[in-house]
């Protein structure tokens, strides 16, 4: 034995006792997440789960009170019936009017309306321009709440809401109609109140329509900006390009299978006549390809000679191999997933139709890409696998552009005057364009899926 | 019999914590071996083989089997890690020695009648600095470039501290020989 093979021996030493699982407790907290799929699929369940009870909520006959909004109603308010006539408190058709306090009969059948209706418990006499009305009629009272103590009670019974008289009396254009500066309420309801009285034939002088306010005027949107997240299955289709020039043109991706996109975009649109809607923004997504392989190598694997020197130092077996090597071919199943990133400027228009209290839109557009990454697997011109997780970015400006046309529906729900929810089915298809002939292989995505976002609508002055 | 690592390889690559536990049963006696050879301690080897391993599961990806066996890409590992380690501690100090550069070594016949615990012994009464130098040289079998990498200097200067430590060895045998240990 030579100096160094005792030197190599003699460096050698032997590990003391050491507590490995104190050490694997260690380690563990720094290892890399797992990335558990099932979570994702849940996350997006939970998603579209919540979407889908908030649309069954809004869609409720029921929803009436605040989701409805204001600007909705008054584009639906139907015009005034000034039949003075009608005996049931229940008619939409009644007449909302003002009475007197130290007027009111002693019969009198008070009603909770939903409306946000701002007004007075005790207004002076105001003349009325028809004269004493001798009919049981169905009167209307705004009241503020602190004043309900001043209501006759006798003979006065609370009722249930009745759908469909807030819509009248509670639009901006009715309030503003007959809104009296003398009338003004000097106090303000911070929660919607309003008794309907039912006076008894008597001289009861039947008043002009209440003065009413609105601490909310609907004011004309002026653009919507969305924010919107989506998932969606994908399927791939390659077209050689350059047949004579690439030899792995007809080269089947078969181990690569896309699994799902998922998008983030945002979005600005301009809506015209509450039918046309022109949208632009930026849209990212990611394609997501699984992949997998069974990857035969060839190794040479070093064994030992029967001249191998073999000796034990401190109870540990050494050995000095020898110089013969034999070949083994070895199988390795590898898998690891390729992400393609890419950005786009989406350019869509849409067409809108109201239905009940959504927005419902069908649009279709273009998506012009601007960046592509793509991280995995990369192959040279023999198909071998030159490295398996790299790294290549690459700006797209107009060669090697992958755009594509999308077309949807969508429905959106407006939960208040500035902020809406929408969930949609959309479906994205690539175009090898002309501007792709310098590719040797032109490969195209085509996605459908869901996808749900928030609007934010910003308005401008006026109606 | 040790199960197959190809599948255990794969697993670890989709993040099982199973399975990286498994690899690190494998290995862990492989790593810690390696560190503590350039530790000062036990606590110090288990920094360095807690640091090994985070990077051997964050960069499993990097393995290729065709290249060499995961014994050795792991040992390396370890290896680097260790002095990466030391660096850090700034416990990697080479003294400007005076003693001179030859090419002397000691005589075949004295070779022959030193044990392997008597060198041992010699071993462990140097510098920590001439320890790592020949455990990196001949028991890593790292070259003088990947030497000169590894610590950040020279690739003479990796040869000059090689045979500066040969050197030391050699003074340490005189001297034991002298005294009579």
């Amino acid at each position: 034995m030579n100096l160094n093979d005792k030197i190599k021996s003699a460096l050698q030493t032997s590990v003391p006792n050491w507590d490995d699982e104190a050490l694997w407790a260690l380690i563990e907290p720094n290892l890399p997440p797992k990335k558990d799929r099932r979570r994702i699929m849940f996350f997006w369940a939970s998603a579209v789960a919540c979407a889908s009870a908030g649309i069954l909520y809004l869609m409720h006959p029921s929803y009436s009170k605040y989701g409805a909004p204001q600007r909705d109603a008054a584009i639906e308010m139907p015009t005034e019936n000034t039949s003075r006539g009608n005996n049931d408190p229940r008619s939409l058709g009644a007449t909302p009017s003002l009475l007197a306090p130290d007027k009111w009969p002693a019969t009198s059948t008070v009603h909770w309306a939903t409306a946000p209706i701002i007004g007075q418990s005790r207004m002076a006499p105001l003349p009325y321009p028809g004269g004493s009305q001798n009919t049981d009629q169905v009167l209307t009272i705004p009241l503020i709440a602190p004043s309900i103590s001043d209501i006759p009670t006798t003979n006065t019974a609370l009722e249930k809401p009745i759908s469909g008289i807030d819509g009248r009396q509670n639009t901006a254009a009715n309030r503003q109609e007959n809104l009296v500066p003398d009338q003004l309420p000097n106090r303000f309801l911070p929660i919607p109140l309003q008794w309907t009285l039912r006076a008894a034939p008597s001289d009861v002088p039947v008043l002009p329509q209440p003065p009413l306010l609105s601490t909310t005027v609907a004011k004309k949107p002026f653009f919507d900006l969305t924010v919107t997240m989506g998932i969606y299955a994908t399927t791939r289709s390659t077209k050689a390009q350059k047949a004579e020039k690439v030899p792995y043109a007809n080269f089947k991706r078969t181990h690569e299978k896309p699994v799902e996109t998922i998008t983030g975009q945002i979005l600005l649109n301009k809506t015209w006549r509450n039918k046309w809607t022109l949208g632009v923004g930026l849209q990212w997504e990611q394609i997501t390809e699984w992949y997998k392989e069974t990857e035969k190598s060839t190794t040479i694997v070093p064994v030992f000679r029967d001249s191998a020197t073999f000796y034990i130092v401190n109870g540990q077996y050494f050995y000095q191999p020898g110089e013969r090597k034999i070949t083994t071919v070895t199988e390795r199943i590898i898998e690891s997933p390729n992400t393609l990133q890419r950005v786009f400027i989406p350019i869509q228009v849409s067409y809108n139709v109201k239905i009940r209290h959504q927005n419902v839109a069908v649009y279709g557009g273009f998506r012009y890409n601007v960046f592509n990454q793509y991280q995995g697997i990369v192959r040279d011109e023999n198909l071998n696998v030159v490295d398996k997780q790299a790294t290549i970015l690459r700006s797209i400006y107009r060669k090697n552009g992958v755009h594509s046309l999308f077309f949807g529906t969508q429905t959106a729900f407006q939960l208040n005057p500035h902020w809406g929810v929408q969930l949609g089915l959309q479906y994205h298809a690539d175009l090898v364009s002309a501007l792709q002939k310098e590719v040797g292989i032109a490969q195209k995505y085509q996605q459908i899926g869901v996808n749900l976002g928030v609007r934010y609508r910003v308005t401008g002055k006026g109606r | 019999m040790q199960p197959p690592l190809a599948p255990i390889i794969d697993r670890c690559l989709q993040h099982d914590r199973a399975a990286q536990k498994l690899l690190f049963q494998q290995y862990k006696d492989t790593v810690m071996s390696a560190c503590y050879r350039y530790a000062t301690d036990i606590n110090e080897a288990k920094d360095m083989a807690q640091n090994t391993f985070i990077r051997v599961f964050h960069h499993l990806v990097d393995y290729d089997a065709d290249k060499g066996s995961f014994v050795t890409w792991i040992s390396r590992i370890a290896v680097r890690e260790a002095i990466a380690i030391k660096r850090k501690n700034k416990r990697l100090i080479f003294p400007d020695s005076q003693m001179p550069l030859t090419d002397e070594v000691l005589p075949p016949q004295i070779i022959d009648q030193l044990s392997i615990a008597e060198l041992k012994n010699l071993i462990e009464k140097m510098p920590e600095s001439h320890k790592i130098i020949l455990n990196l040289y001949y028991f890593d079998e790292f070259s003088h470039q990947e030497i000169a990498e590894l610590l950040g200097i020279e690739t003479s200067s990796s040869r000059s501290k090689l045979t500066r430590a040969k050197a030391e060895l050699q003074t340490q045998w005189k001297l034991a020989s002298q005294t009579g240990l």
